[in-house]
């Protein structure tokens, strides 16, 4: 397989080209099913949900006779349509407001401590985020009831027993607890890759804090509060599992009317409104874009300052203690209803209730007696496998072909592509793979929510693995070969195992999305065996039983070790890599 | 203010400044005086504190005890931004969202200065930097020895007591670093303002200041003009920190009028007079290579003259290095390096030469025990006779 190749004689990039596994001919053959997949459950989903939006009856037979946009009229003229569409922008401003309030001092704070404390309060952070929402929300259902922790709380001071669950600000407390994870970790990014020399010089100029805060420091994270706001917003616009848990008739969104109408089979308003969706998306989008794309920052030459220099040191002000309360308020709201499943799941009576009377673990044993959960277990398990390995082998193509690219213009273009999934509103992807799967006959099996899953989660699989395989210095594929490597060996030895850990964080990721995915699940299988957090949202829906508390438990204990092994992982790979560059330097 | 006062303002007084670390000493009850108007520069190896102090000074870090005075008012609690000085980044921290008249001028909008007194000072700043029609550029579009010169206009806008550089050239190749030290030199000369400088190159400190103060595992060691630091250090850590050194073991046999005489080998020399030398005290004998005269025949003119044999020793390597020939010799064990002028005459190598030195060159320093070896290594261990 190897061409030979002369003693020095440099490698050059038309040579690659011939005979690695990802090049040429063959990297055609292996990129065609990748575009086959997207054409049909990513592209063709969308057009189906256009189409029907203009057609007739909502387009339902196969080729559509004739147009009109009586659809998109009725939405805007319809009464209770209109109240649905107002309430769901309240819903997203509020949500977005709040959770920008809250993330803001959060990320600042957590961005102040030391490098090493900071990095356990953002696990605190990151564990929630982690766990499905399904999980969480069942949580929060028994946080806010009559006779919840935030009643009973309230009784001990003297207050009437009261319920948030189907209120609005309900809605708002899980809607904030979805979303804050996310606007916190965009904000920590930009924060904690600041200067802290710049808000020093700020100082030594003259400037009084808060003048330093506003001319310097706001300016600085003003790119990411912003594309991090409008991020949060559209995830706010197609909110459907925390509306349709926590909020009452009147607290129902665009996407869970769209879900009922497609219940219904009445597809024609439904399709405009995810329309609607997607053009709102686009255009918040869009600004997205051009504000993390418009930034100048981080052009200074930024030399690495010595130990002093390099942080501004942490000092107690009033500015730290009120962000450090407010941070202390985020992980609250993040955690207890993470932490609250456990001692929900040991009462001995047979509703849930906290605090929990008696203890027993009866109720994890009959997690495996029976269908009940053992099937869901097995089915999420299998499709989350089957949808992550596709993902890596979708990231590692996608993200070989965008290495190979010269023009800016067509990396652009691809990578947009590529991240369009993550964009695109959920509820118009699940109504869009819905109706085409019924089409070709693959609603309800597994293979058809393996390849619609696939398609939310390779996403993440190829962002993780094209940022590695950027970080891999070309030199050493081609020190492989000058040492007589094969193109594939190089590959596989090289670059493969260099990126190693990023292929195992991409598996993992695509994995996580499928196990968590609700909405797309809810849609797709319809059969008998549904997966685990449809089976929890099911049951939130219809009335929990304690077994509920007993699975969300084990959940929530399987992300922790994960992420905690995790840890101690890339910390023992940094140490290793921190040996080889000494070798390296000796 | 009458220029008279101007020129006299900016002095600089820390009595006791300590600092620690996680618990750590970083500074040890460091005394520093700057004079009003003086370029001072503190130069010691990475880790000797000699940044911690200058943060100090600007406020950036609060000391664990002792006190910080700026033309006599005790700033040692004031917050930076009320303490009248400029500060110069070793990454020049400019802010990248704002232009380089922004930059400039955002100190003075800090302090309320009216608009067109603004621009007029920011275009003064502009023309003492040298940094015409570049002042709508942003940072990012700037070279880095172009970014220097803003981050020291920036902070000299606000005409600052003190003007504190935190090793500003560090960043830059070795030529643009030498062009834009003079300039620095020359922009605080012109400024009227006091400058504290804190490096680790010490041609750098040399070219540039009036005093030196050299600082390891927080301390400082001398202070003192460069010339009298490099002539006459007090400590082995000096002597061998600033330039060359060749060290020769010696023992005082007298201590006699502007000299101490010792006996190294089979030589006796008088050296620069050192009072805390006993008569039969063991002593380092520092001699800079171009100290060291070195002469073909072993015996002639060895006692003539001011210069004082202490040796023959043998040539190991001979280098033409342009404007000096450096010679490699071994003496008894040791090898030693010595300076000579090219155009005169040059031994050869295996050649058995005469070493001795002028009469009150050499410095005498104190025996430091044998771990006190690499001044670079142990900067953060503590120094027994200096704690």
């Amino acid at each position: 397989m190897a061409a030979p190749i002369g003693v020095g004689e440099r490698p050059t990039r038309r040579r690659s080209r011939t005979s690695s596994i990802l090049d040429g001919a063959p990297r055609l053959l292996l990129l065609a099913p990748v575009v086959l997949l997207y054409l049909l459950f990513f592209v063709w989903p969308i057009l189906d949900v256009i189409l029907r939006s203009v057609g007739p009856n909502g387009g339902t037979q196969q080729v559509p006779t004739g147009w009109s946009l009586d659809n998109f009229a009725e939405i805007f003229k319809d009464d209770f349509l209109l109240r649905i569409e107002w309430r769901t922008v309240v819903l997203a401003i509020t949500s977005t407001v709040l959770t920008v309030l809250l993330a803001f001092p959060t990320a600042y704070f957590i961005s102040r401590l030391s490098r090493r404390t900071g990095a356990i309060v953002l696990l605190l952070i990151l564990v929630p985020f982690w766990i499905s929402i399904v999980v969480r929300l069942f949580a929060v259902t028994s946080l806010l009831s009559p006779n919840g922790l935030l009643s009973e709380a309230g009784q001990l001071l003297g207050f009437q027993s009261f319920s948030l669950l189907y209120t609005f600000p309900g809605v708002l407390v899980g809607t904030t607890m979805y979303l804050l994870p996310y606007m916190v970790l965009i904000l920590y990014a930009r924060m904690s890759g600041l200067d802290g020399n710049l808000m020093q010089a700020a100082r030594t100029m003259g400037a009084s804090p808060w003048y330093a805060f506003r001319r310097v420091y706001l300016p600085m994270v003003r790119p990411a509060l912003l594309s991090g706001g409008l991020l949060v917003f559209i995830l706010s616009l197609s909110f459907f599992i925390v509306p349709s848990v926590l909020g009452g008739p009147k607290d129902q969104t665009i996407s869970v009317y769209i879900q009922q109408q497609i219940d219904l089979y009445r597809w024609g308003v439904a399709s405009a409104m995810g329309v609607v969706l997607l053009v709102v998306t686009l255009v918040c989008y869009a600004g997205v874009v051009r504000f993390s794309g418009g930034i100048r920052a981080g052009a200074v030459t930024s030399v690495q300052a010595k130990g002093v220099s390099s942080q501004e040191p942490f000092r107690w002000t009033p500015g730290t203690v009120v962000c450090g309360v407010i941070a202390g308020l985020s992980i609250l709201v993040l955690m207890l209803p993470v932490l609250l499943v456990f001692p929900m799941s040991i009462g001995e009576t047979g509703t849930v209730m906290f605090p929990p009377r008696g203890f027993t673990l009866d109720w994890y044993a009959k997690v495996f007696e029976g269908k009940t959960w053992t099937a869901p277990l097995i089915q999420s398990f299998i499709v989350a496998t089957c949808c992550a390995m596709l993902s890596v082998a979708i990231g590692f193509i996608l993200a070989r072909t965008l290495q190979r690219m010269r023009s800016a213009t067509f990396r652009a273009v691809f990578s947009g592509l590529a991240f369009a999934p993550l964009i695109a509103p959920a509820i118009l992807l699940a109504i869009g793979i819905y109706s085409v799967e019924l089409r070709l006959g693959l609603t309800g099996t597994t293979l058809g929510l393996v390849l619609a899953h696939t398609i939310i989660a390779f996403p993440f699989a190829f962002a993780l693995i094209s940022s590695a395989l950027a970080g891999v210095d070309p030199e050493l594929e081609a020190a492989a070969w000058t040492l007589g490597a094969s193109r594939n060996r190089a590959f596989w030895t090289v670059v493969v195992r260099g990126i190693l850990p990023s292929v195992v964080g991409a598996f993992a990721l695509s994995w996580v999305t499928s196990w968590d995915e609700v909405v797309l699940a809810l849609f797709l299988l319809t059969g008998a065996t549904k997966t685990l957090p449809v089976t929890i949202y099911q049951y939130l829906e219809s009335g929990i039983l304690p077994t509920v508390p007993a699975v969300a438990s084990m959940l929530v204990a399987s992300v922790v070790v994960v992420i905690v092994a995790r840890a101690v992982v890339s910390r023992r790979g940094r140490v290793r890599r921190e040996a080889r560059s000494a070798v390296g330097a000796a | 203010m009458t220029v008279a006062r101007s020129s006299r303002r900016g002095e600089v007084v820390a009595h006791g400044v300590r600092f620690e670390f996680d618990g750590v000493p970083a500074l040890r009850d460091v005394d520093l005086h700057v004079r009003a108007g003086e370029f001072f520069t503190l130069l010691g190896p990475s880790g000797s504190g000699k940044s911690t102090l200058l943060r100090i000074v600007a406020g950036l870090l609060d000391p664990v005890r002792g006190s910080v005075h700026i033309d006599d008012r005790d700033v040692t609690f004031v917050p930076t931004q009320r303490r009248d000085i400029g500060f110069v980044f070793q990454n020049y921290a400019l802010f990248p969202h704002l232009t380089v008249a922004e930059n400039i001028e955002f100190g003075l909008k800090a302090r309320r200065v009216e608009a067109t007194q603004r621009r007029q000072r920011v275009d003064e700043m502009i023309a003492l930097v040298s940094l015409h029609g570049l002042g709508h550029r942003y940072p990012g579009q700037l070279s880095g020895g172009q970014q220097q010169r803003v981050a020291l206009g920036r902070a000299l806008a606000q005409r600052p007591r003190v003007l504190l550089l935190d090793e500003p050239l560090g960043a830059l190749d070795r030529r643009l670093r030498q062009e834009l030290g003079a300039e620095v030199r020359r922009i605080q000369q012109e400024a009227e303002t006091t400058a504290i400088y804190v490096t680790h190159d010490q041609e750098e400190a040399f070219v540039l200041s009036d005093r030196v103060g050299v600082m390891r595992g927080g301390l400082i060691h001398q202070i003192g003009t460069p010339q009298e630091l490099y002539r006459r250090p007090l400590d082995l850590f000096v002597a061998r920190f600033l330039g060359e050194t060749n060290l020769f073991d010696s023992e005082v046999v007298a201590q006699e009028g502007g000299t101490t005489r010792v006996r190294i080998g089979s030589g006796v020399i008088d050296c620069q007079r050192n009072d805390a030398l006993n008569v039969g005290d063991p002593a380092h004998c520092a001699m800079r290579p171009e100290q060291v005269r070195v002469t073909r025949s072993t015996n002639s003119e060895m006692t003539t003259g001011r210069f004082q044999p202490f040796g023959s020793a043998i040539v190991i390597e001979s280098r033409f290095l342009g404007q000096r020939h450096r010679v490699k010799l071994t003496i008894g064990g040791q090898t030693c390096t010595a300076d000579l002028d090219p155009s005169g005459d040059i031994p050869e190598v295996n050649e058995t030469v005469g070493l001795s030195i002028a009469a009150g060159l050499a410095a005498l320093v104190e025996r430091e025990p044998a771990s006190k070896v690499d001044p670079a290594l142990e900067v953060q261990h503590v120094d027994a006779h200096d704690s």
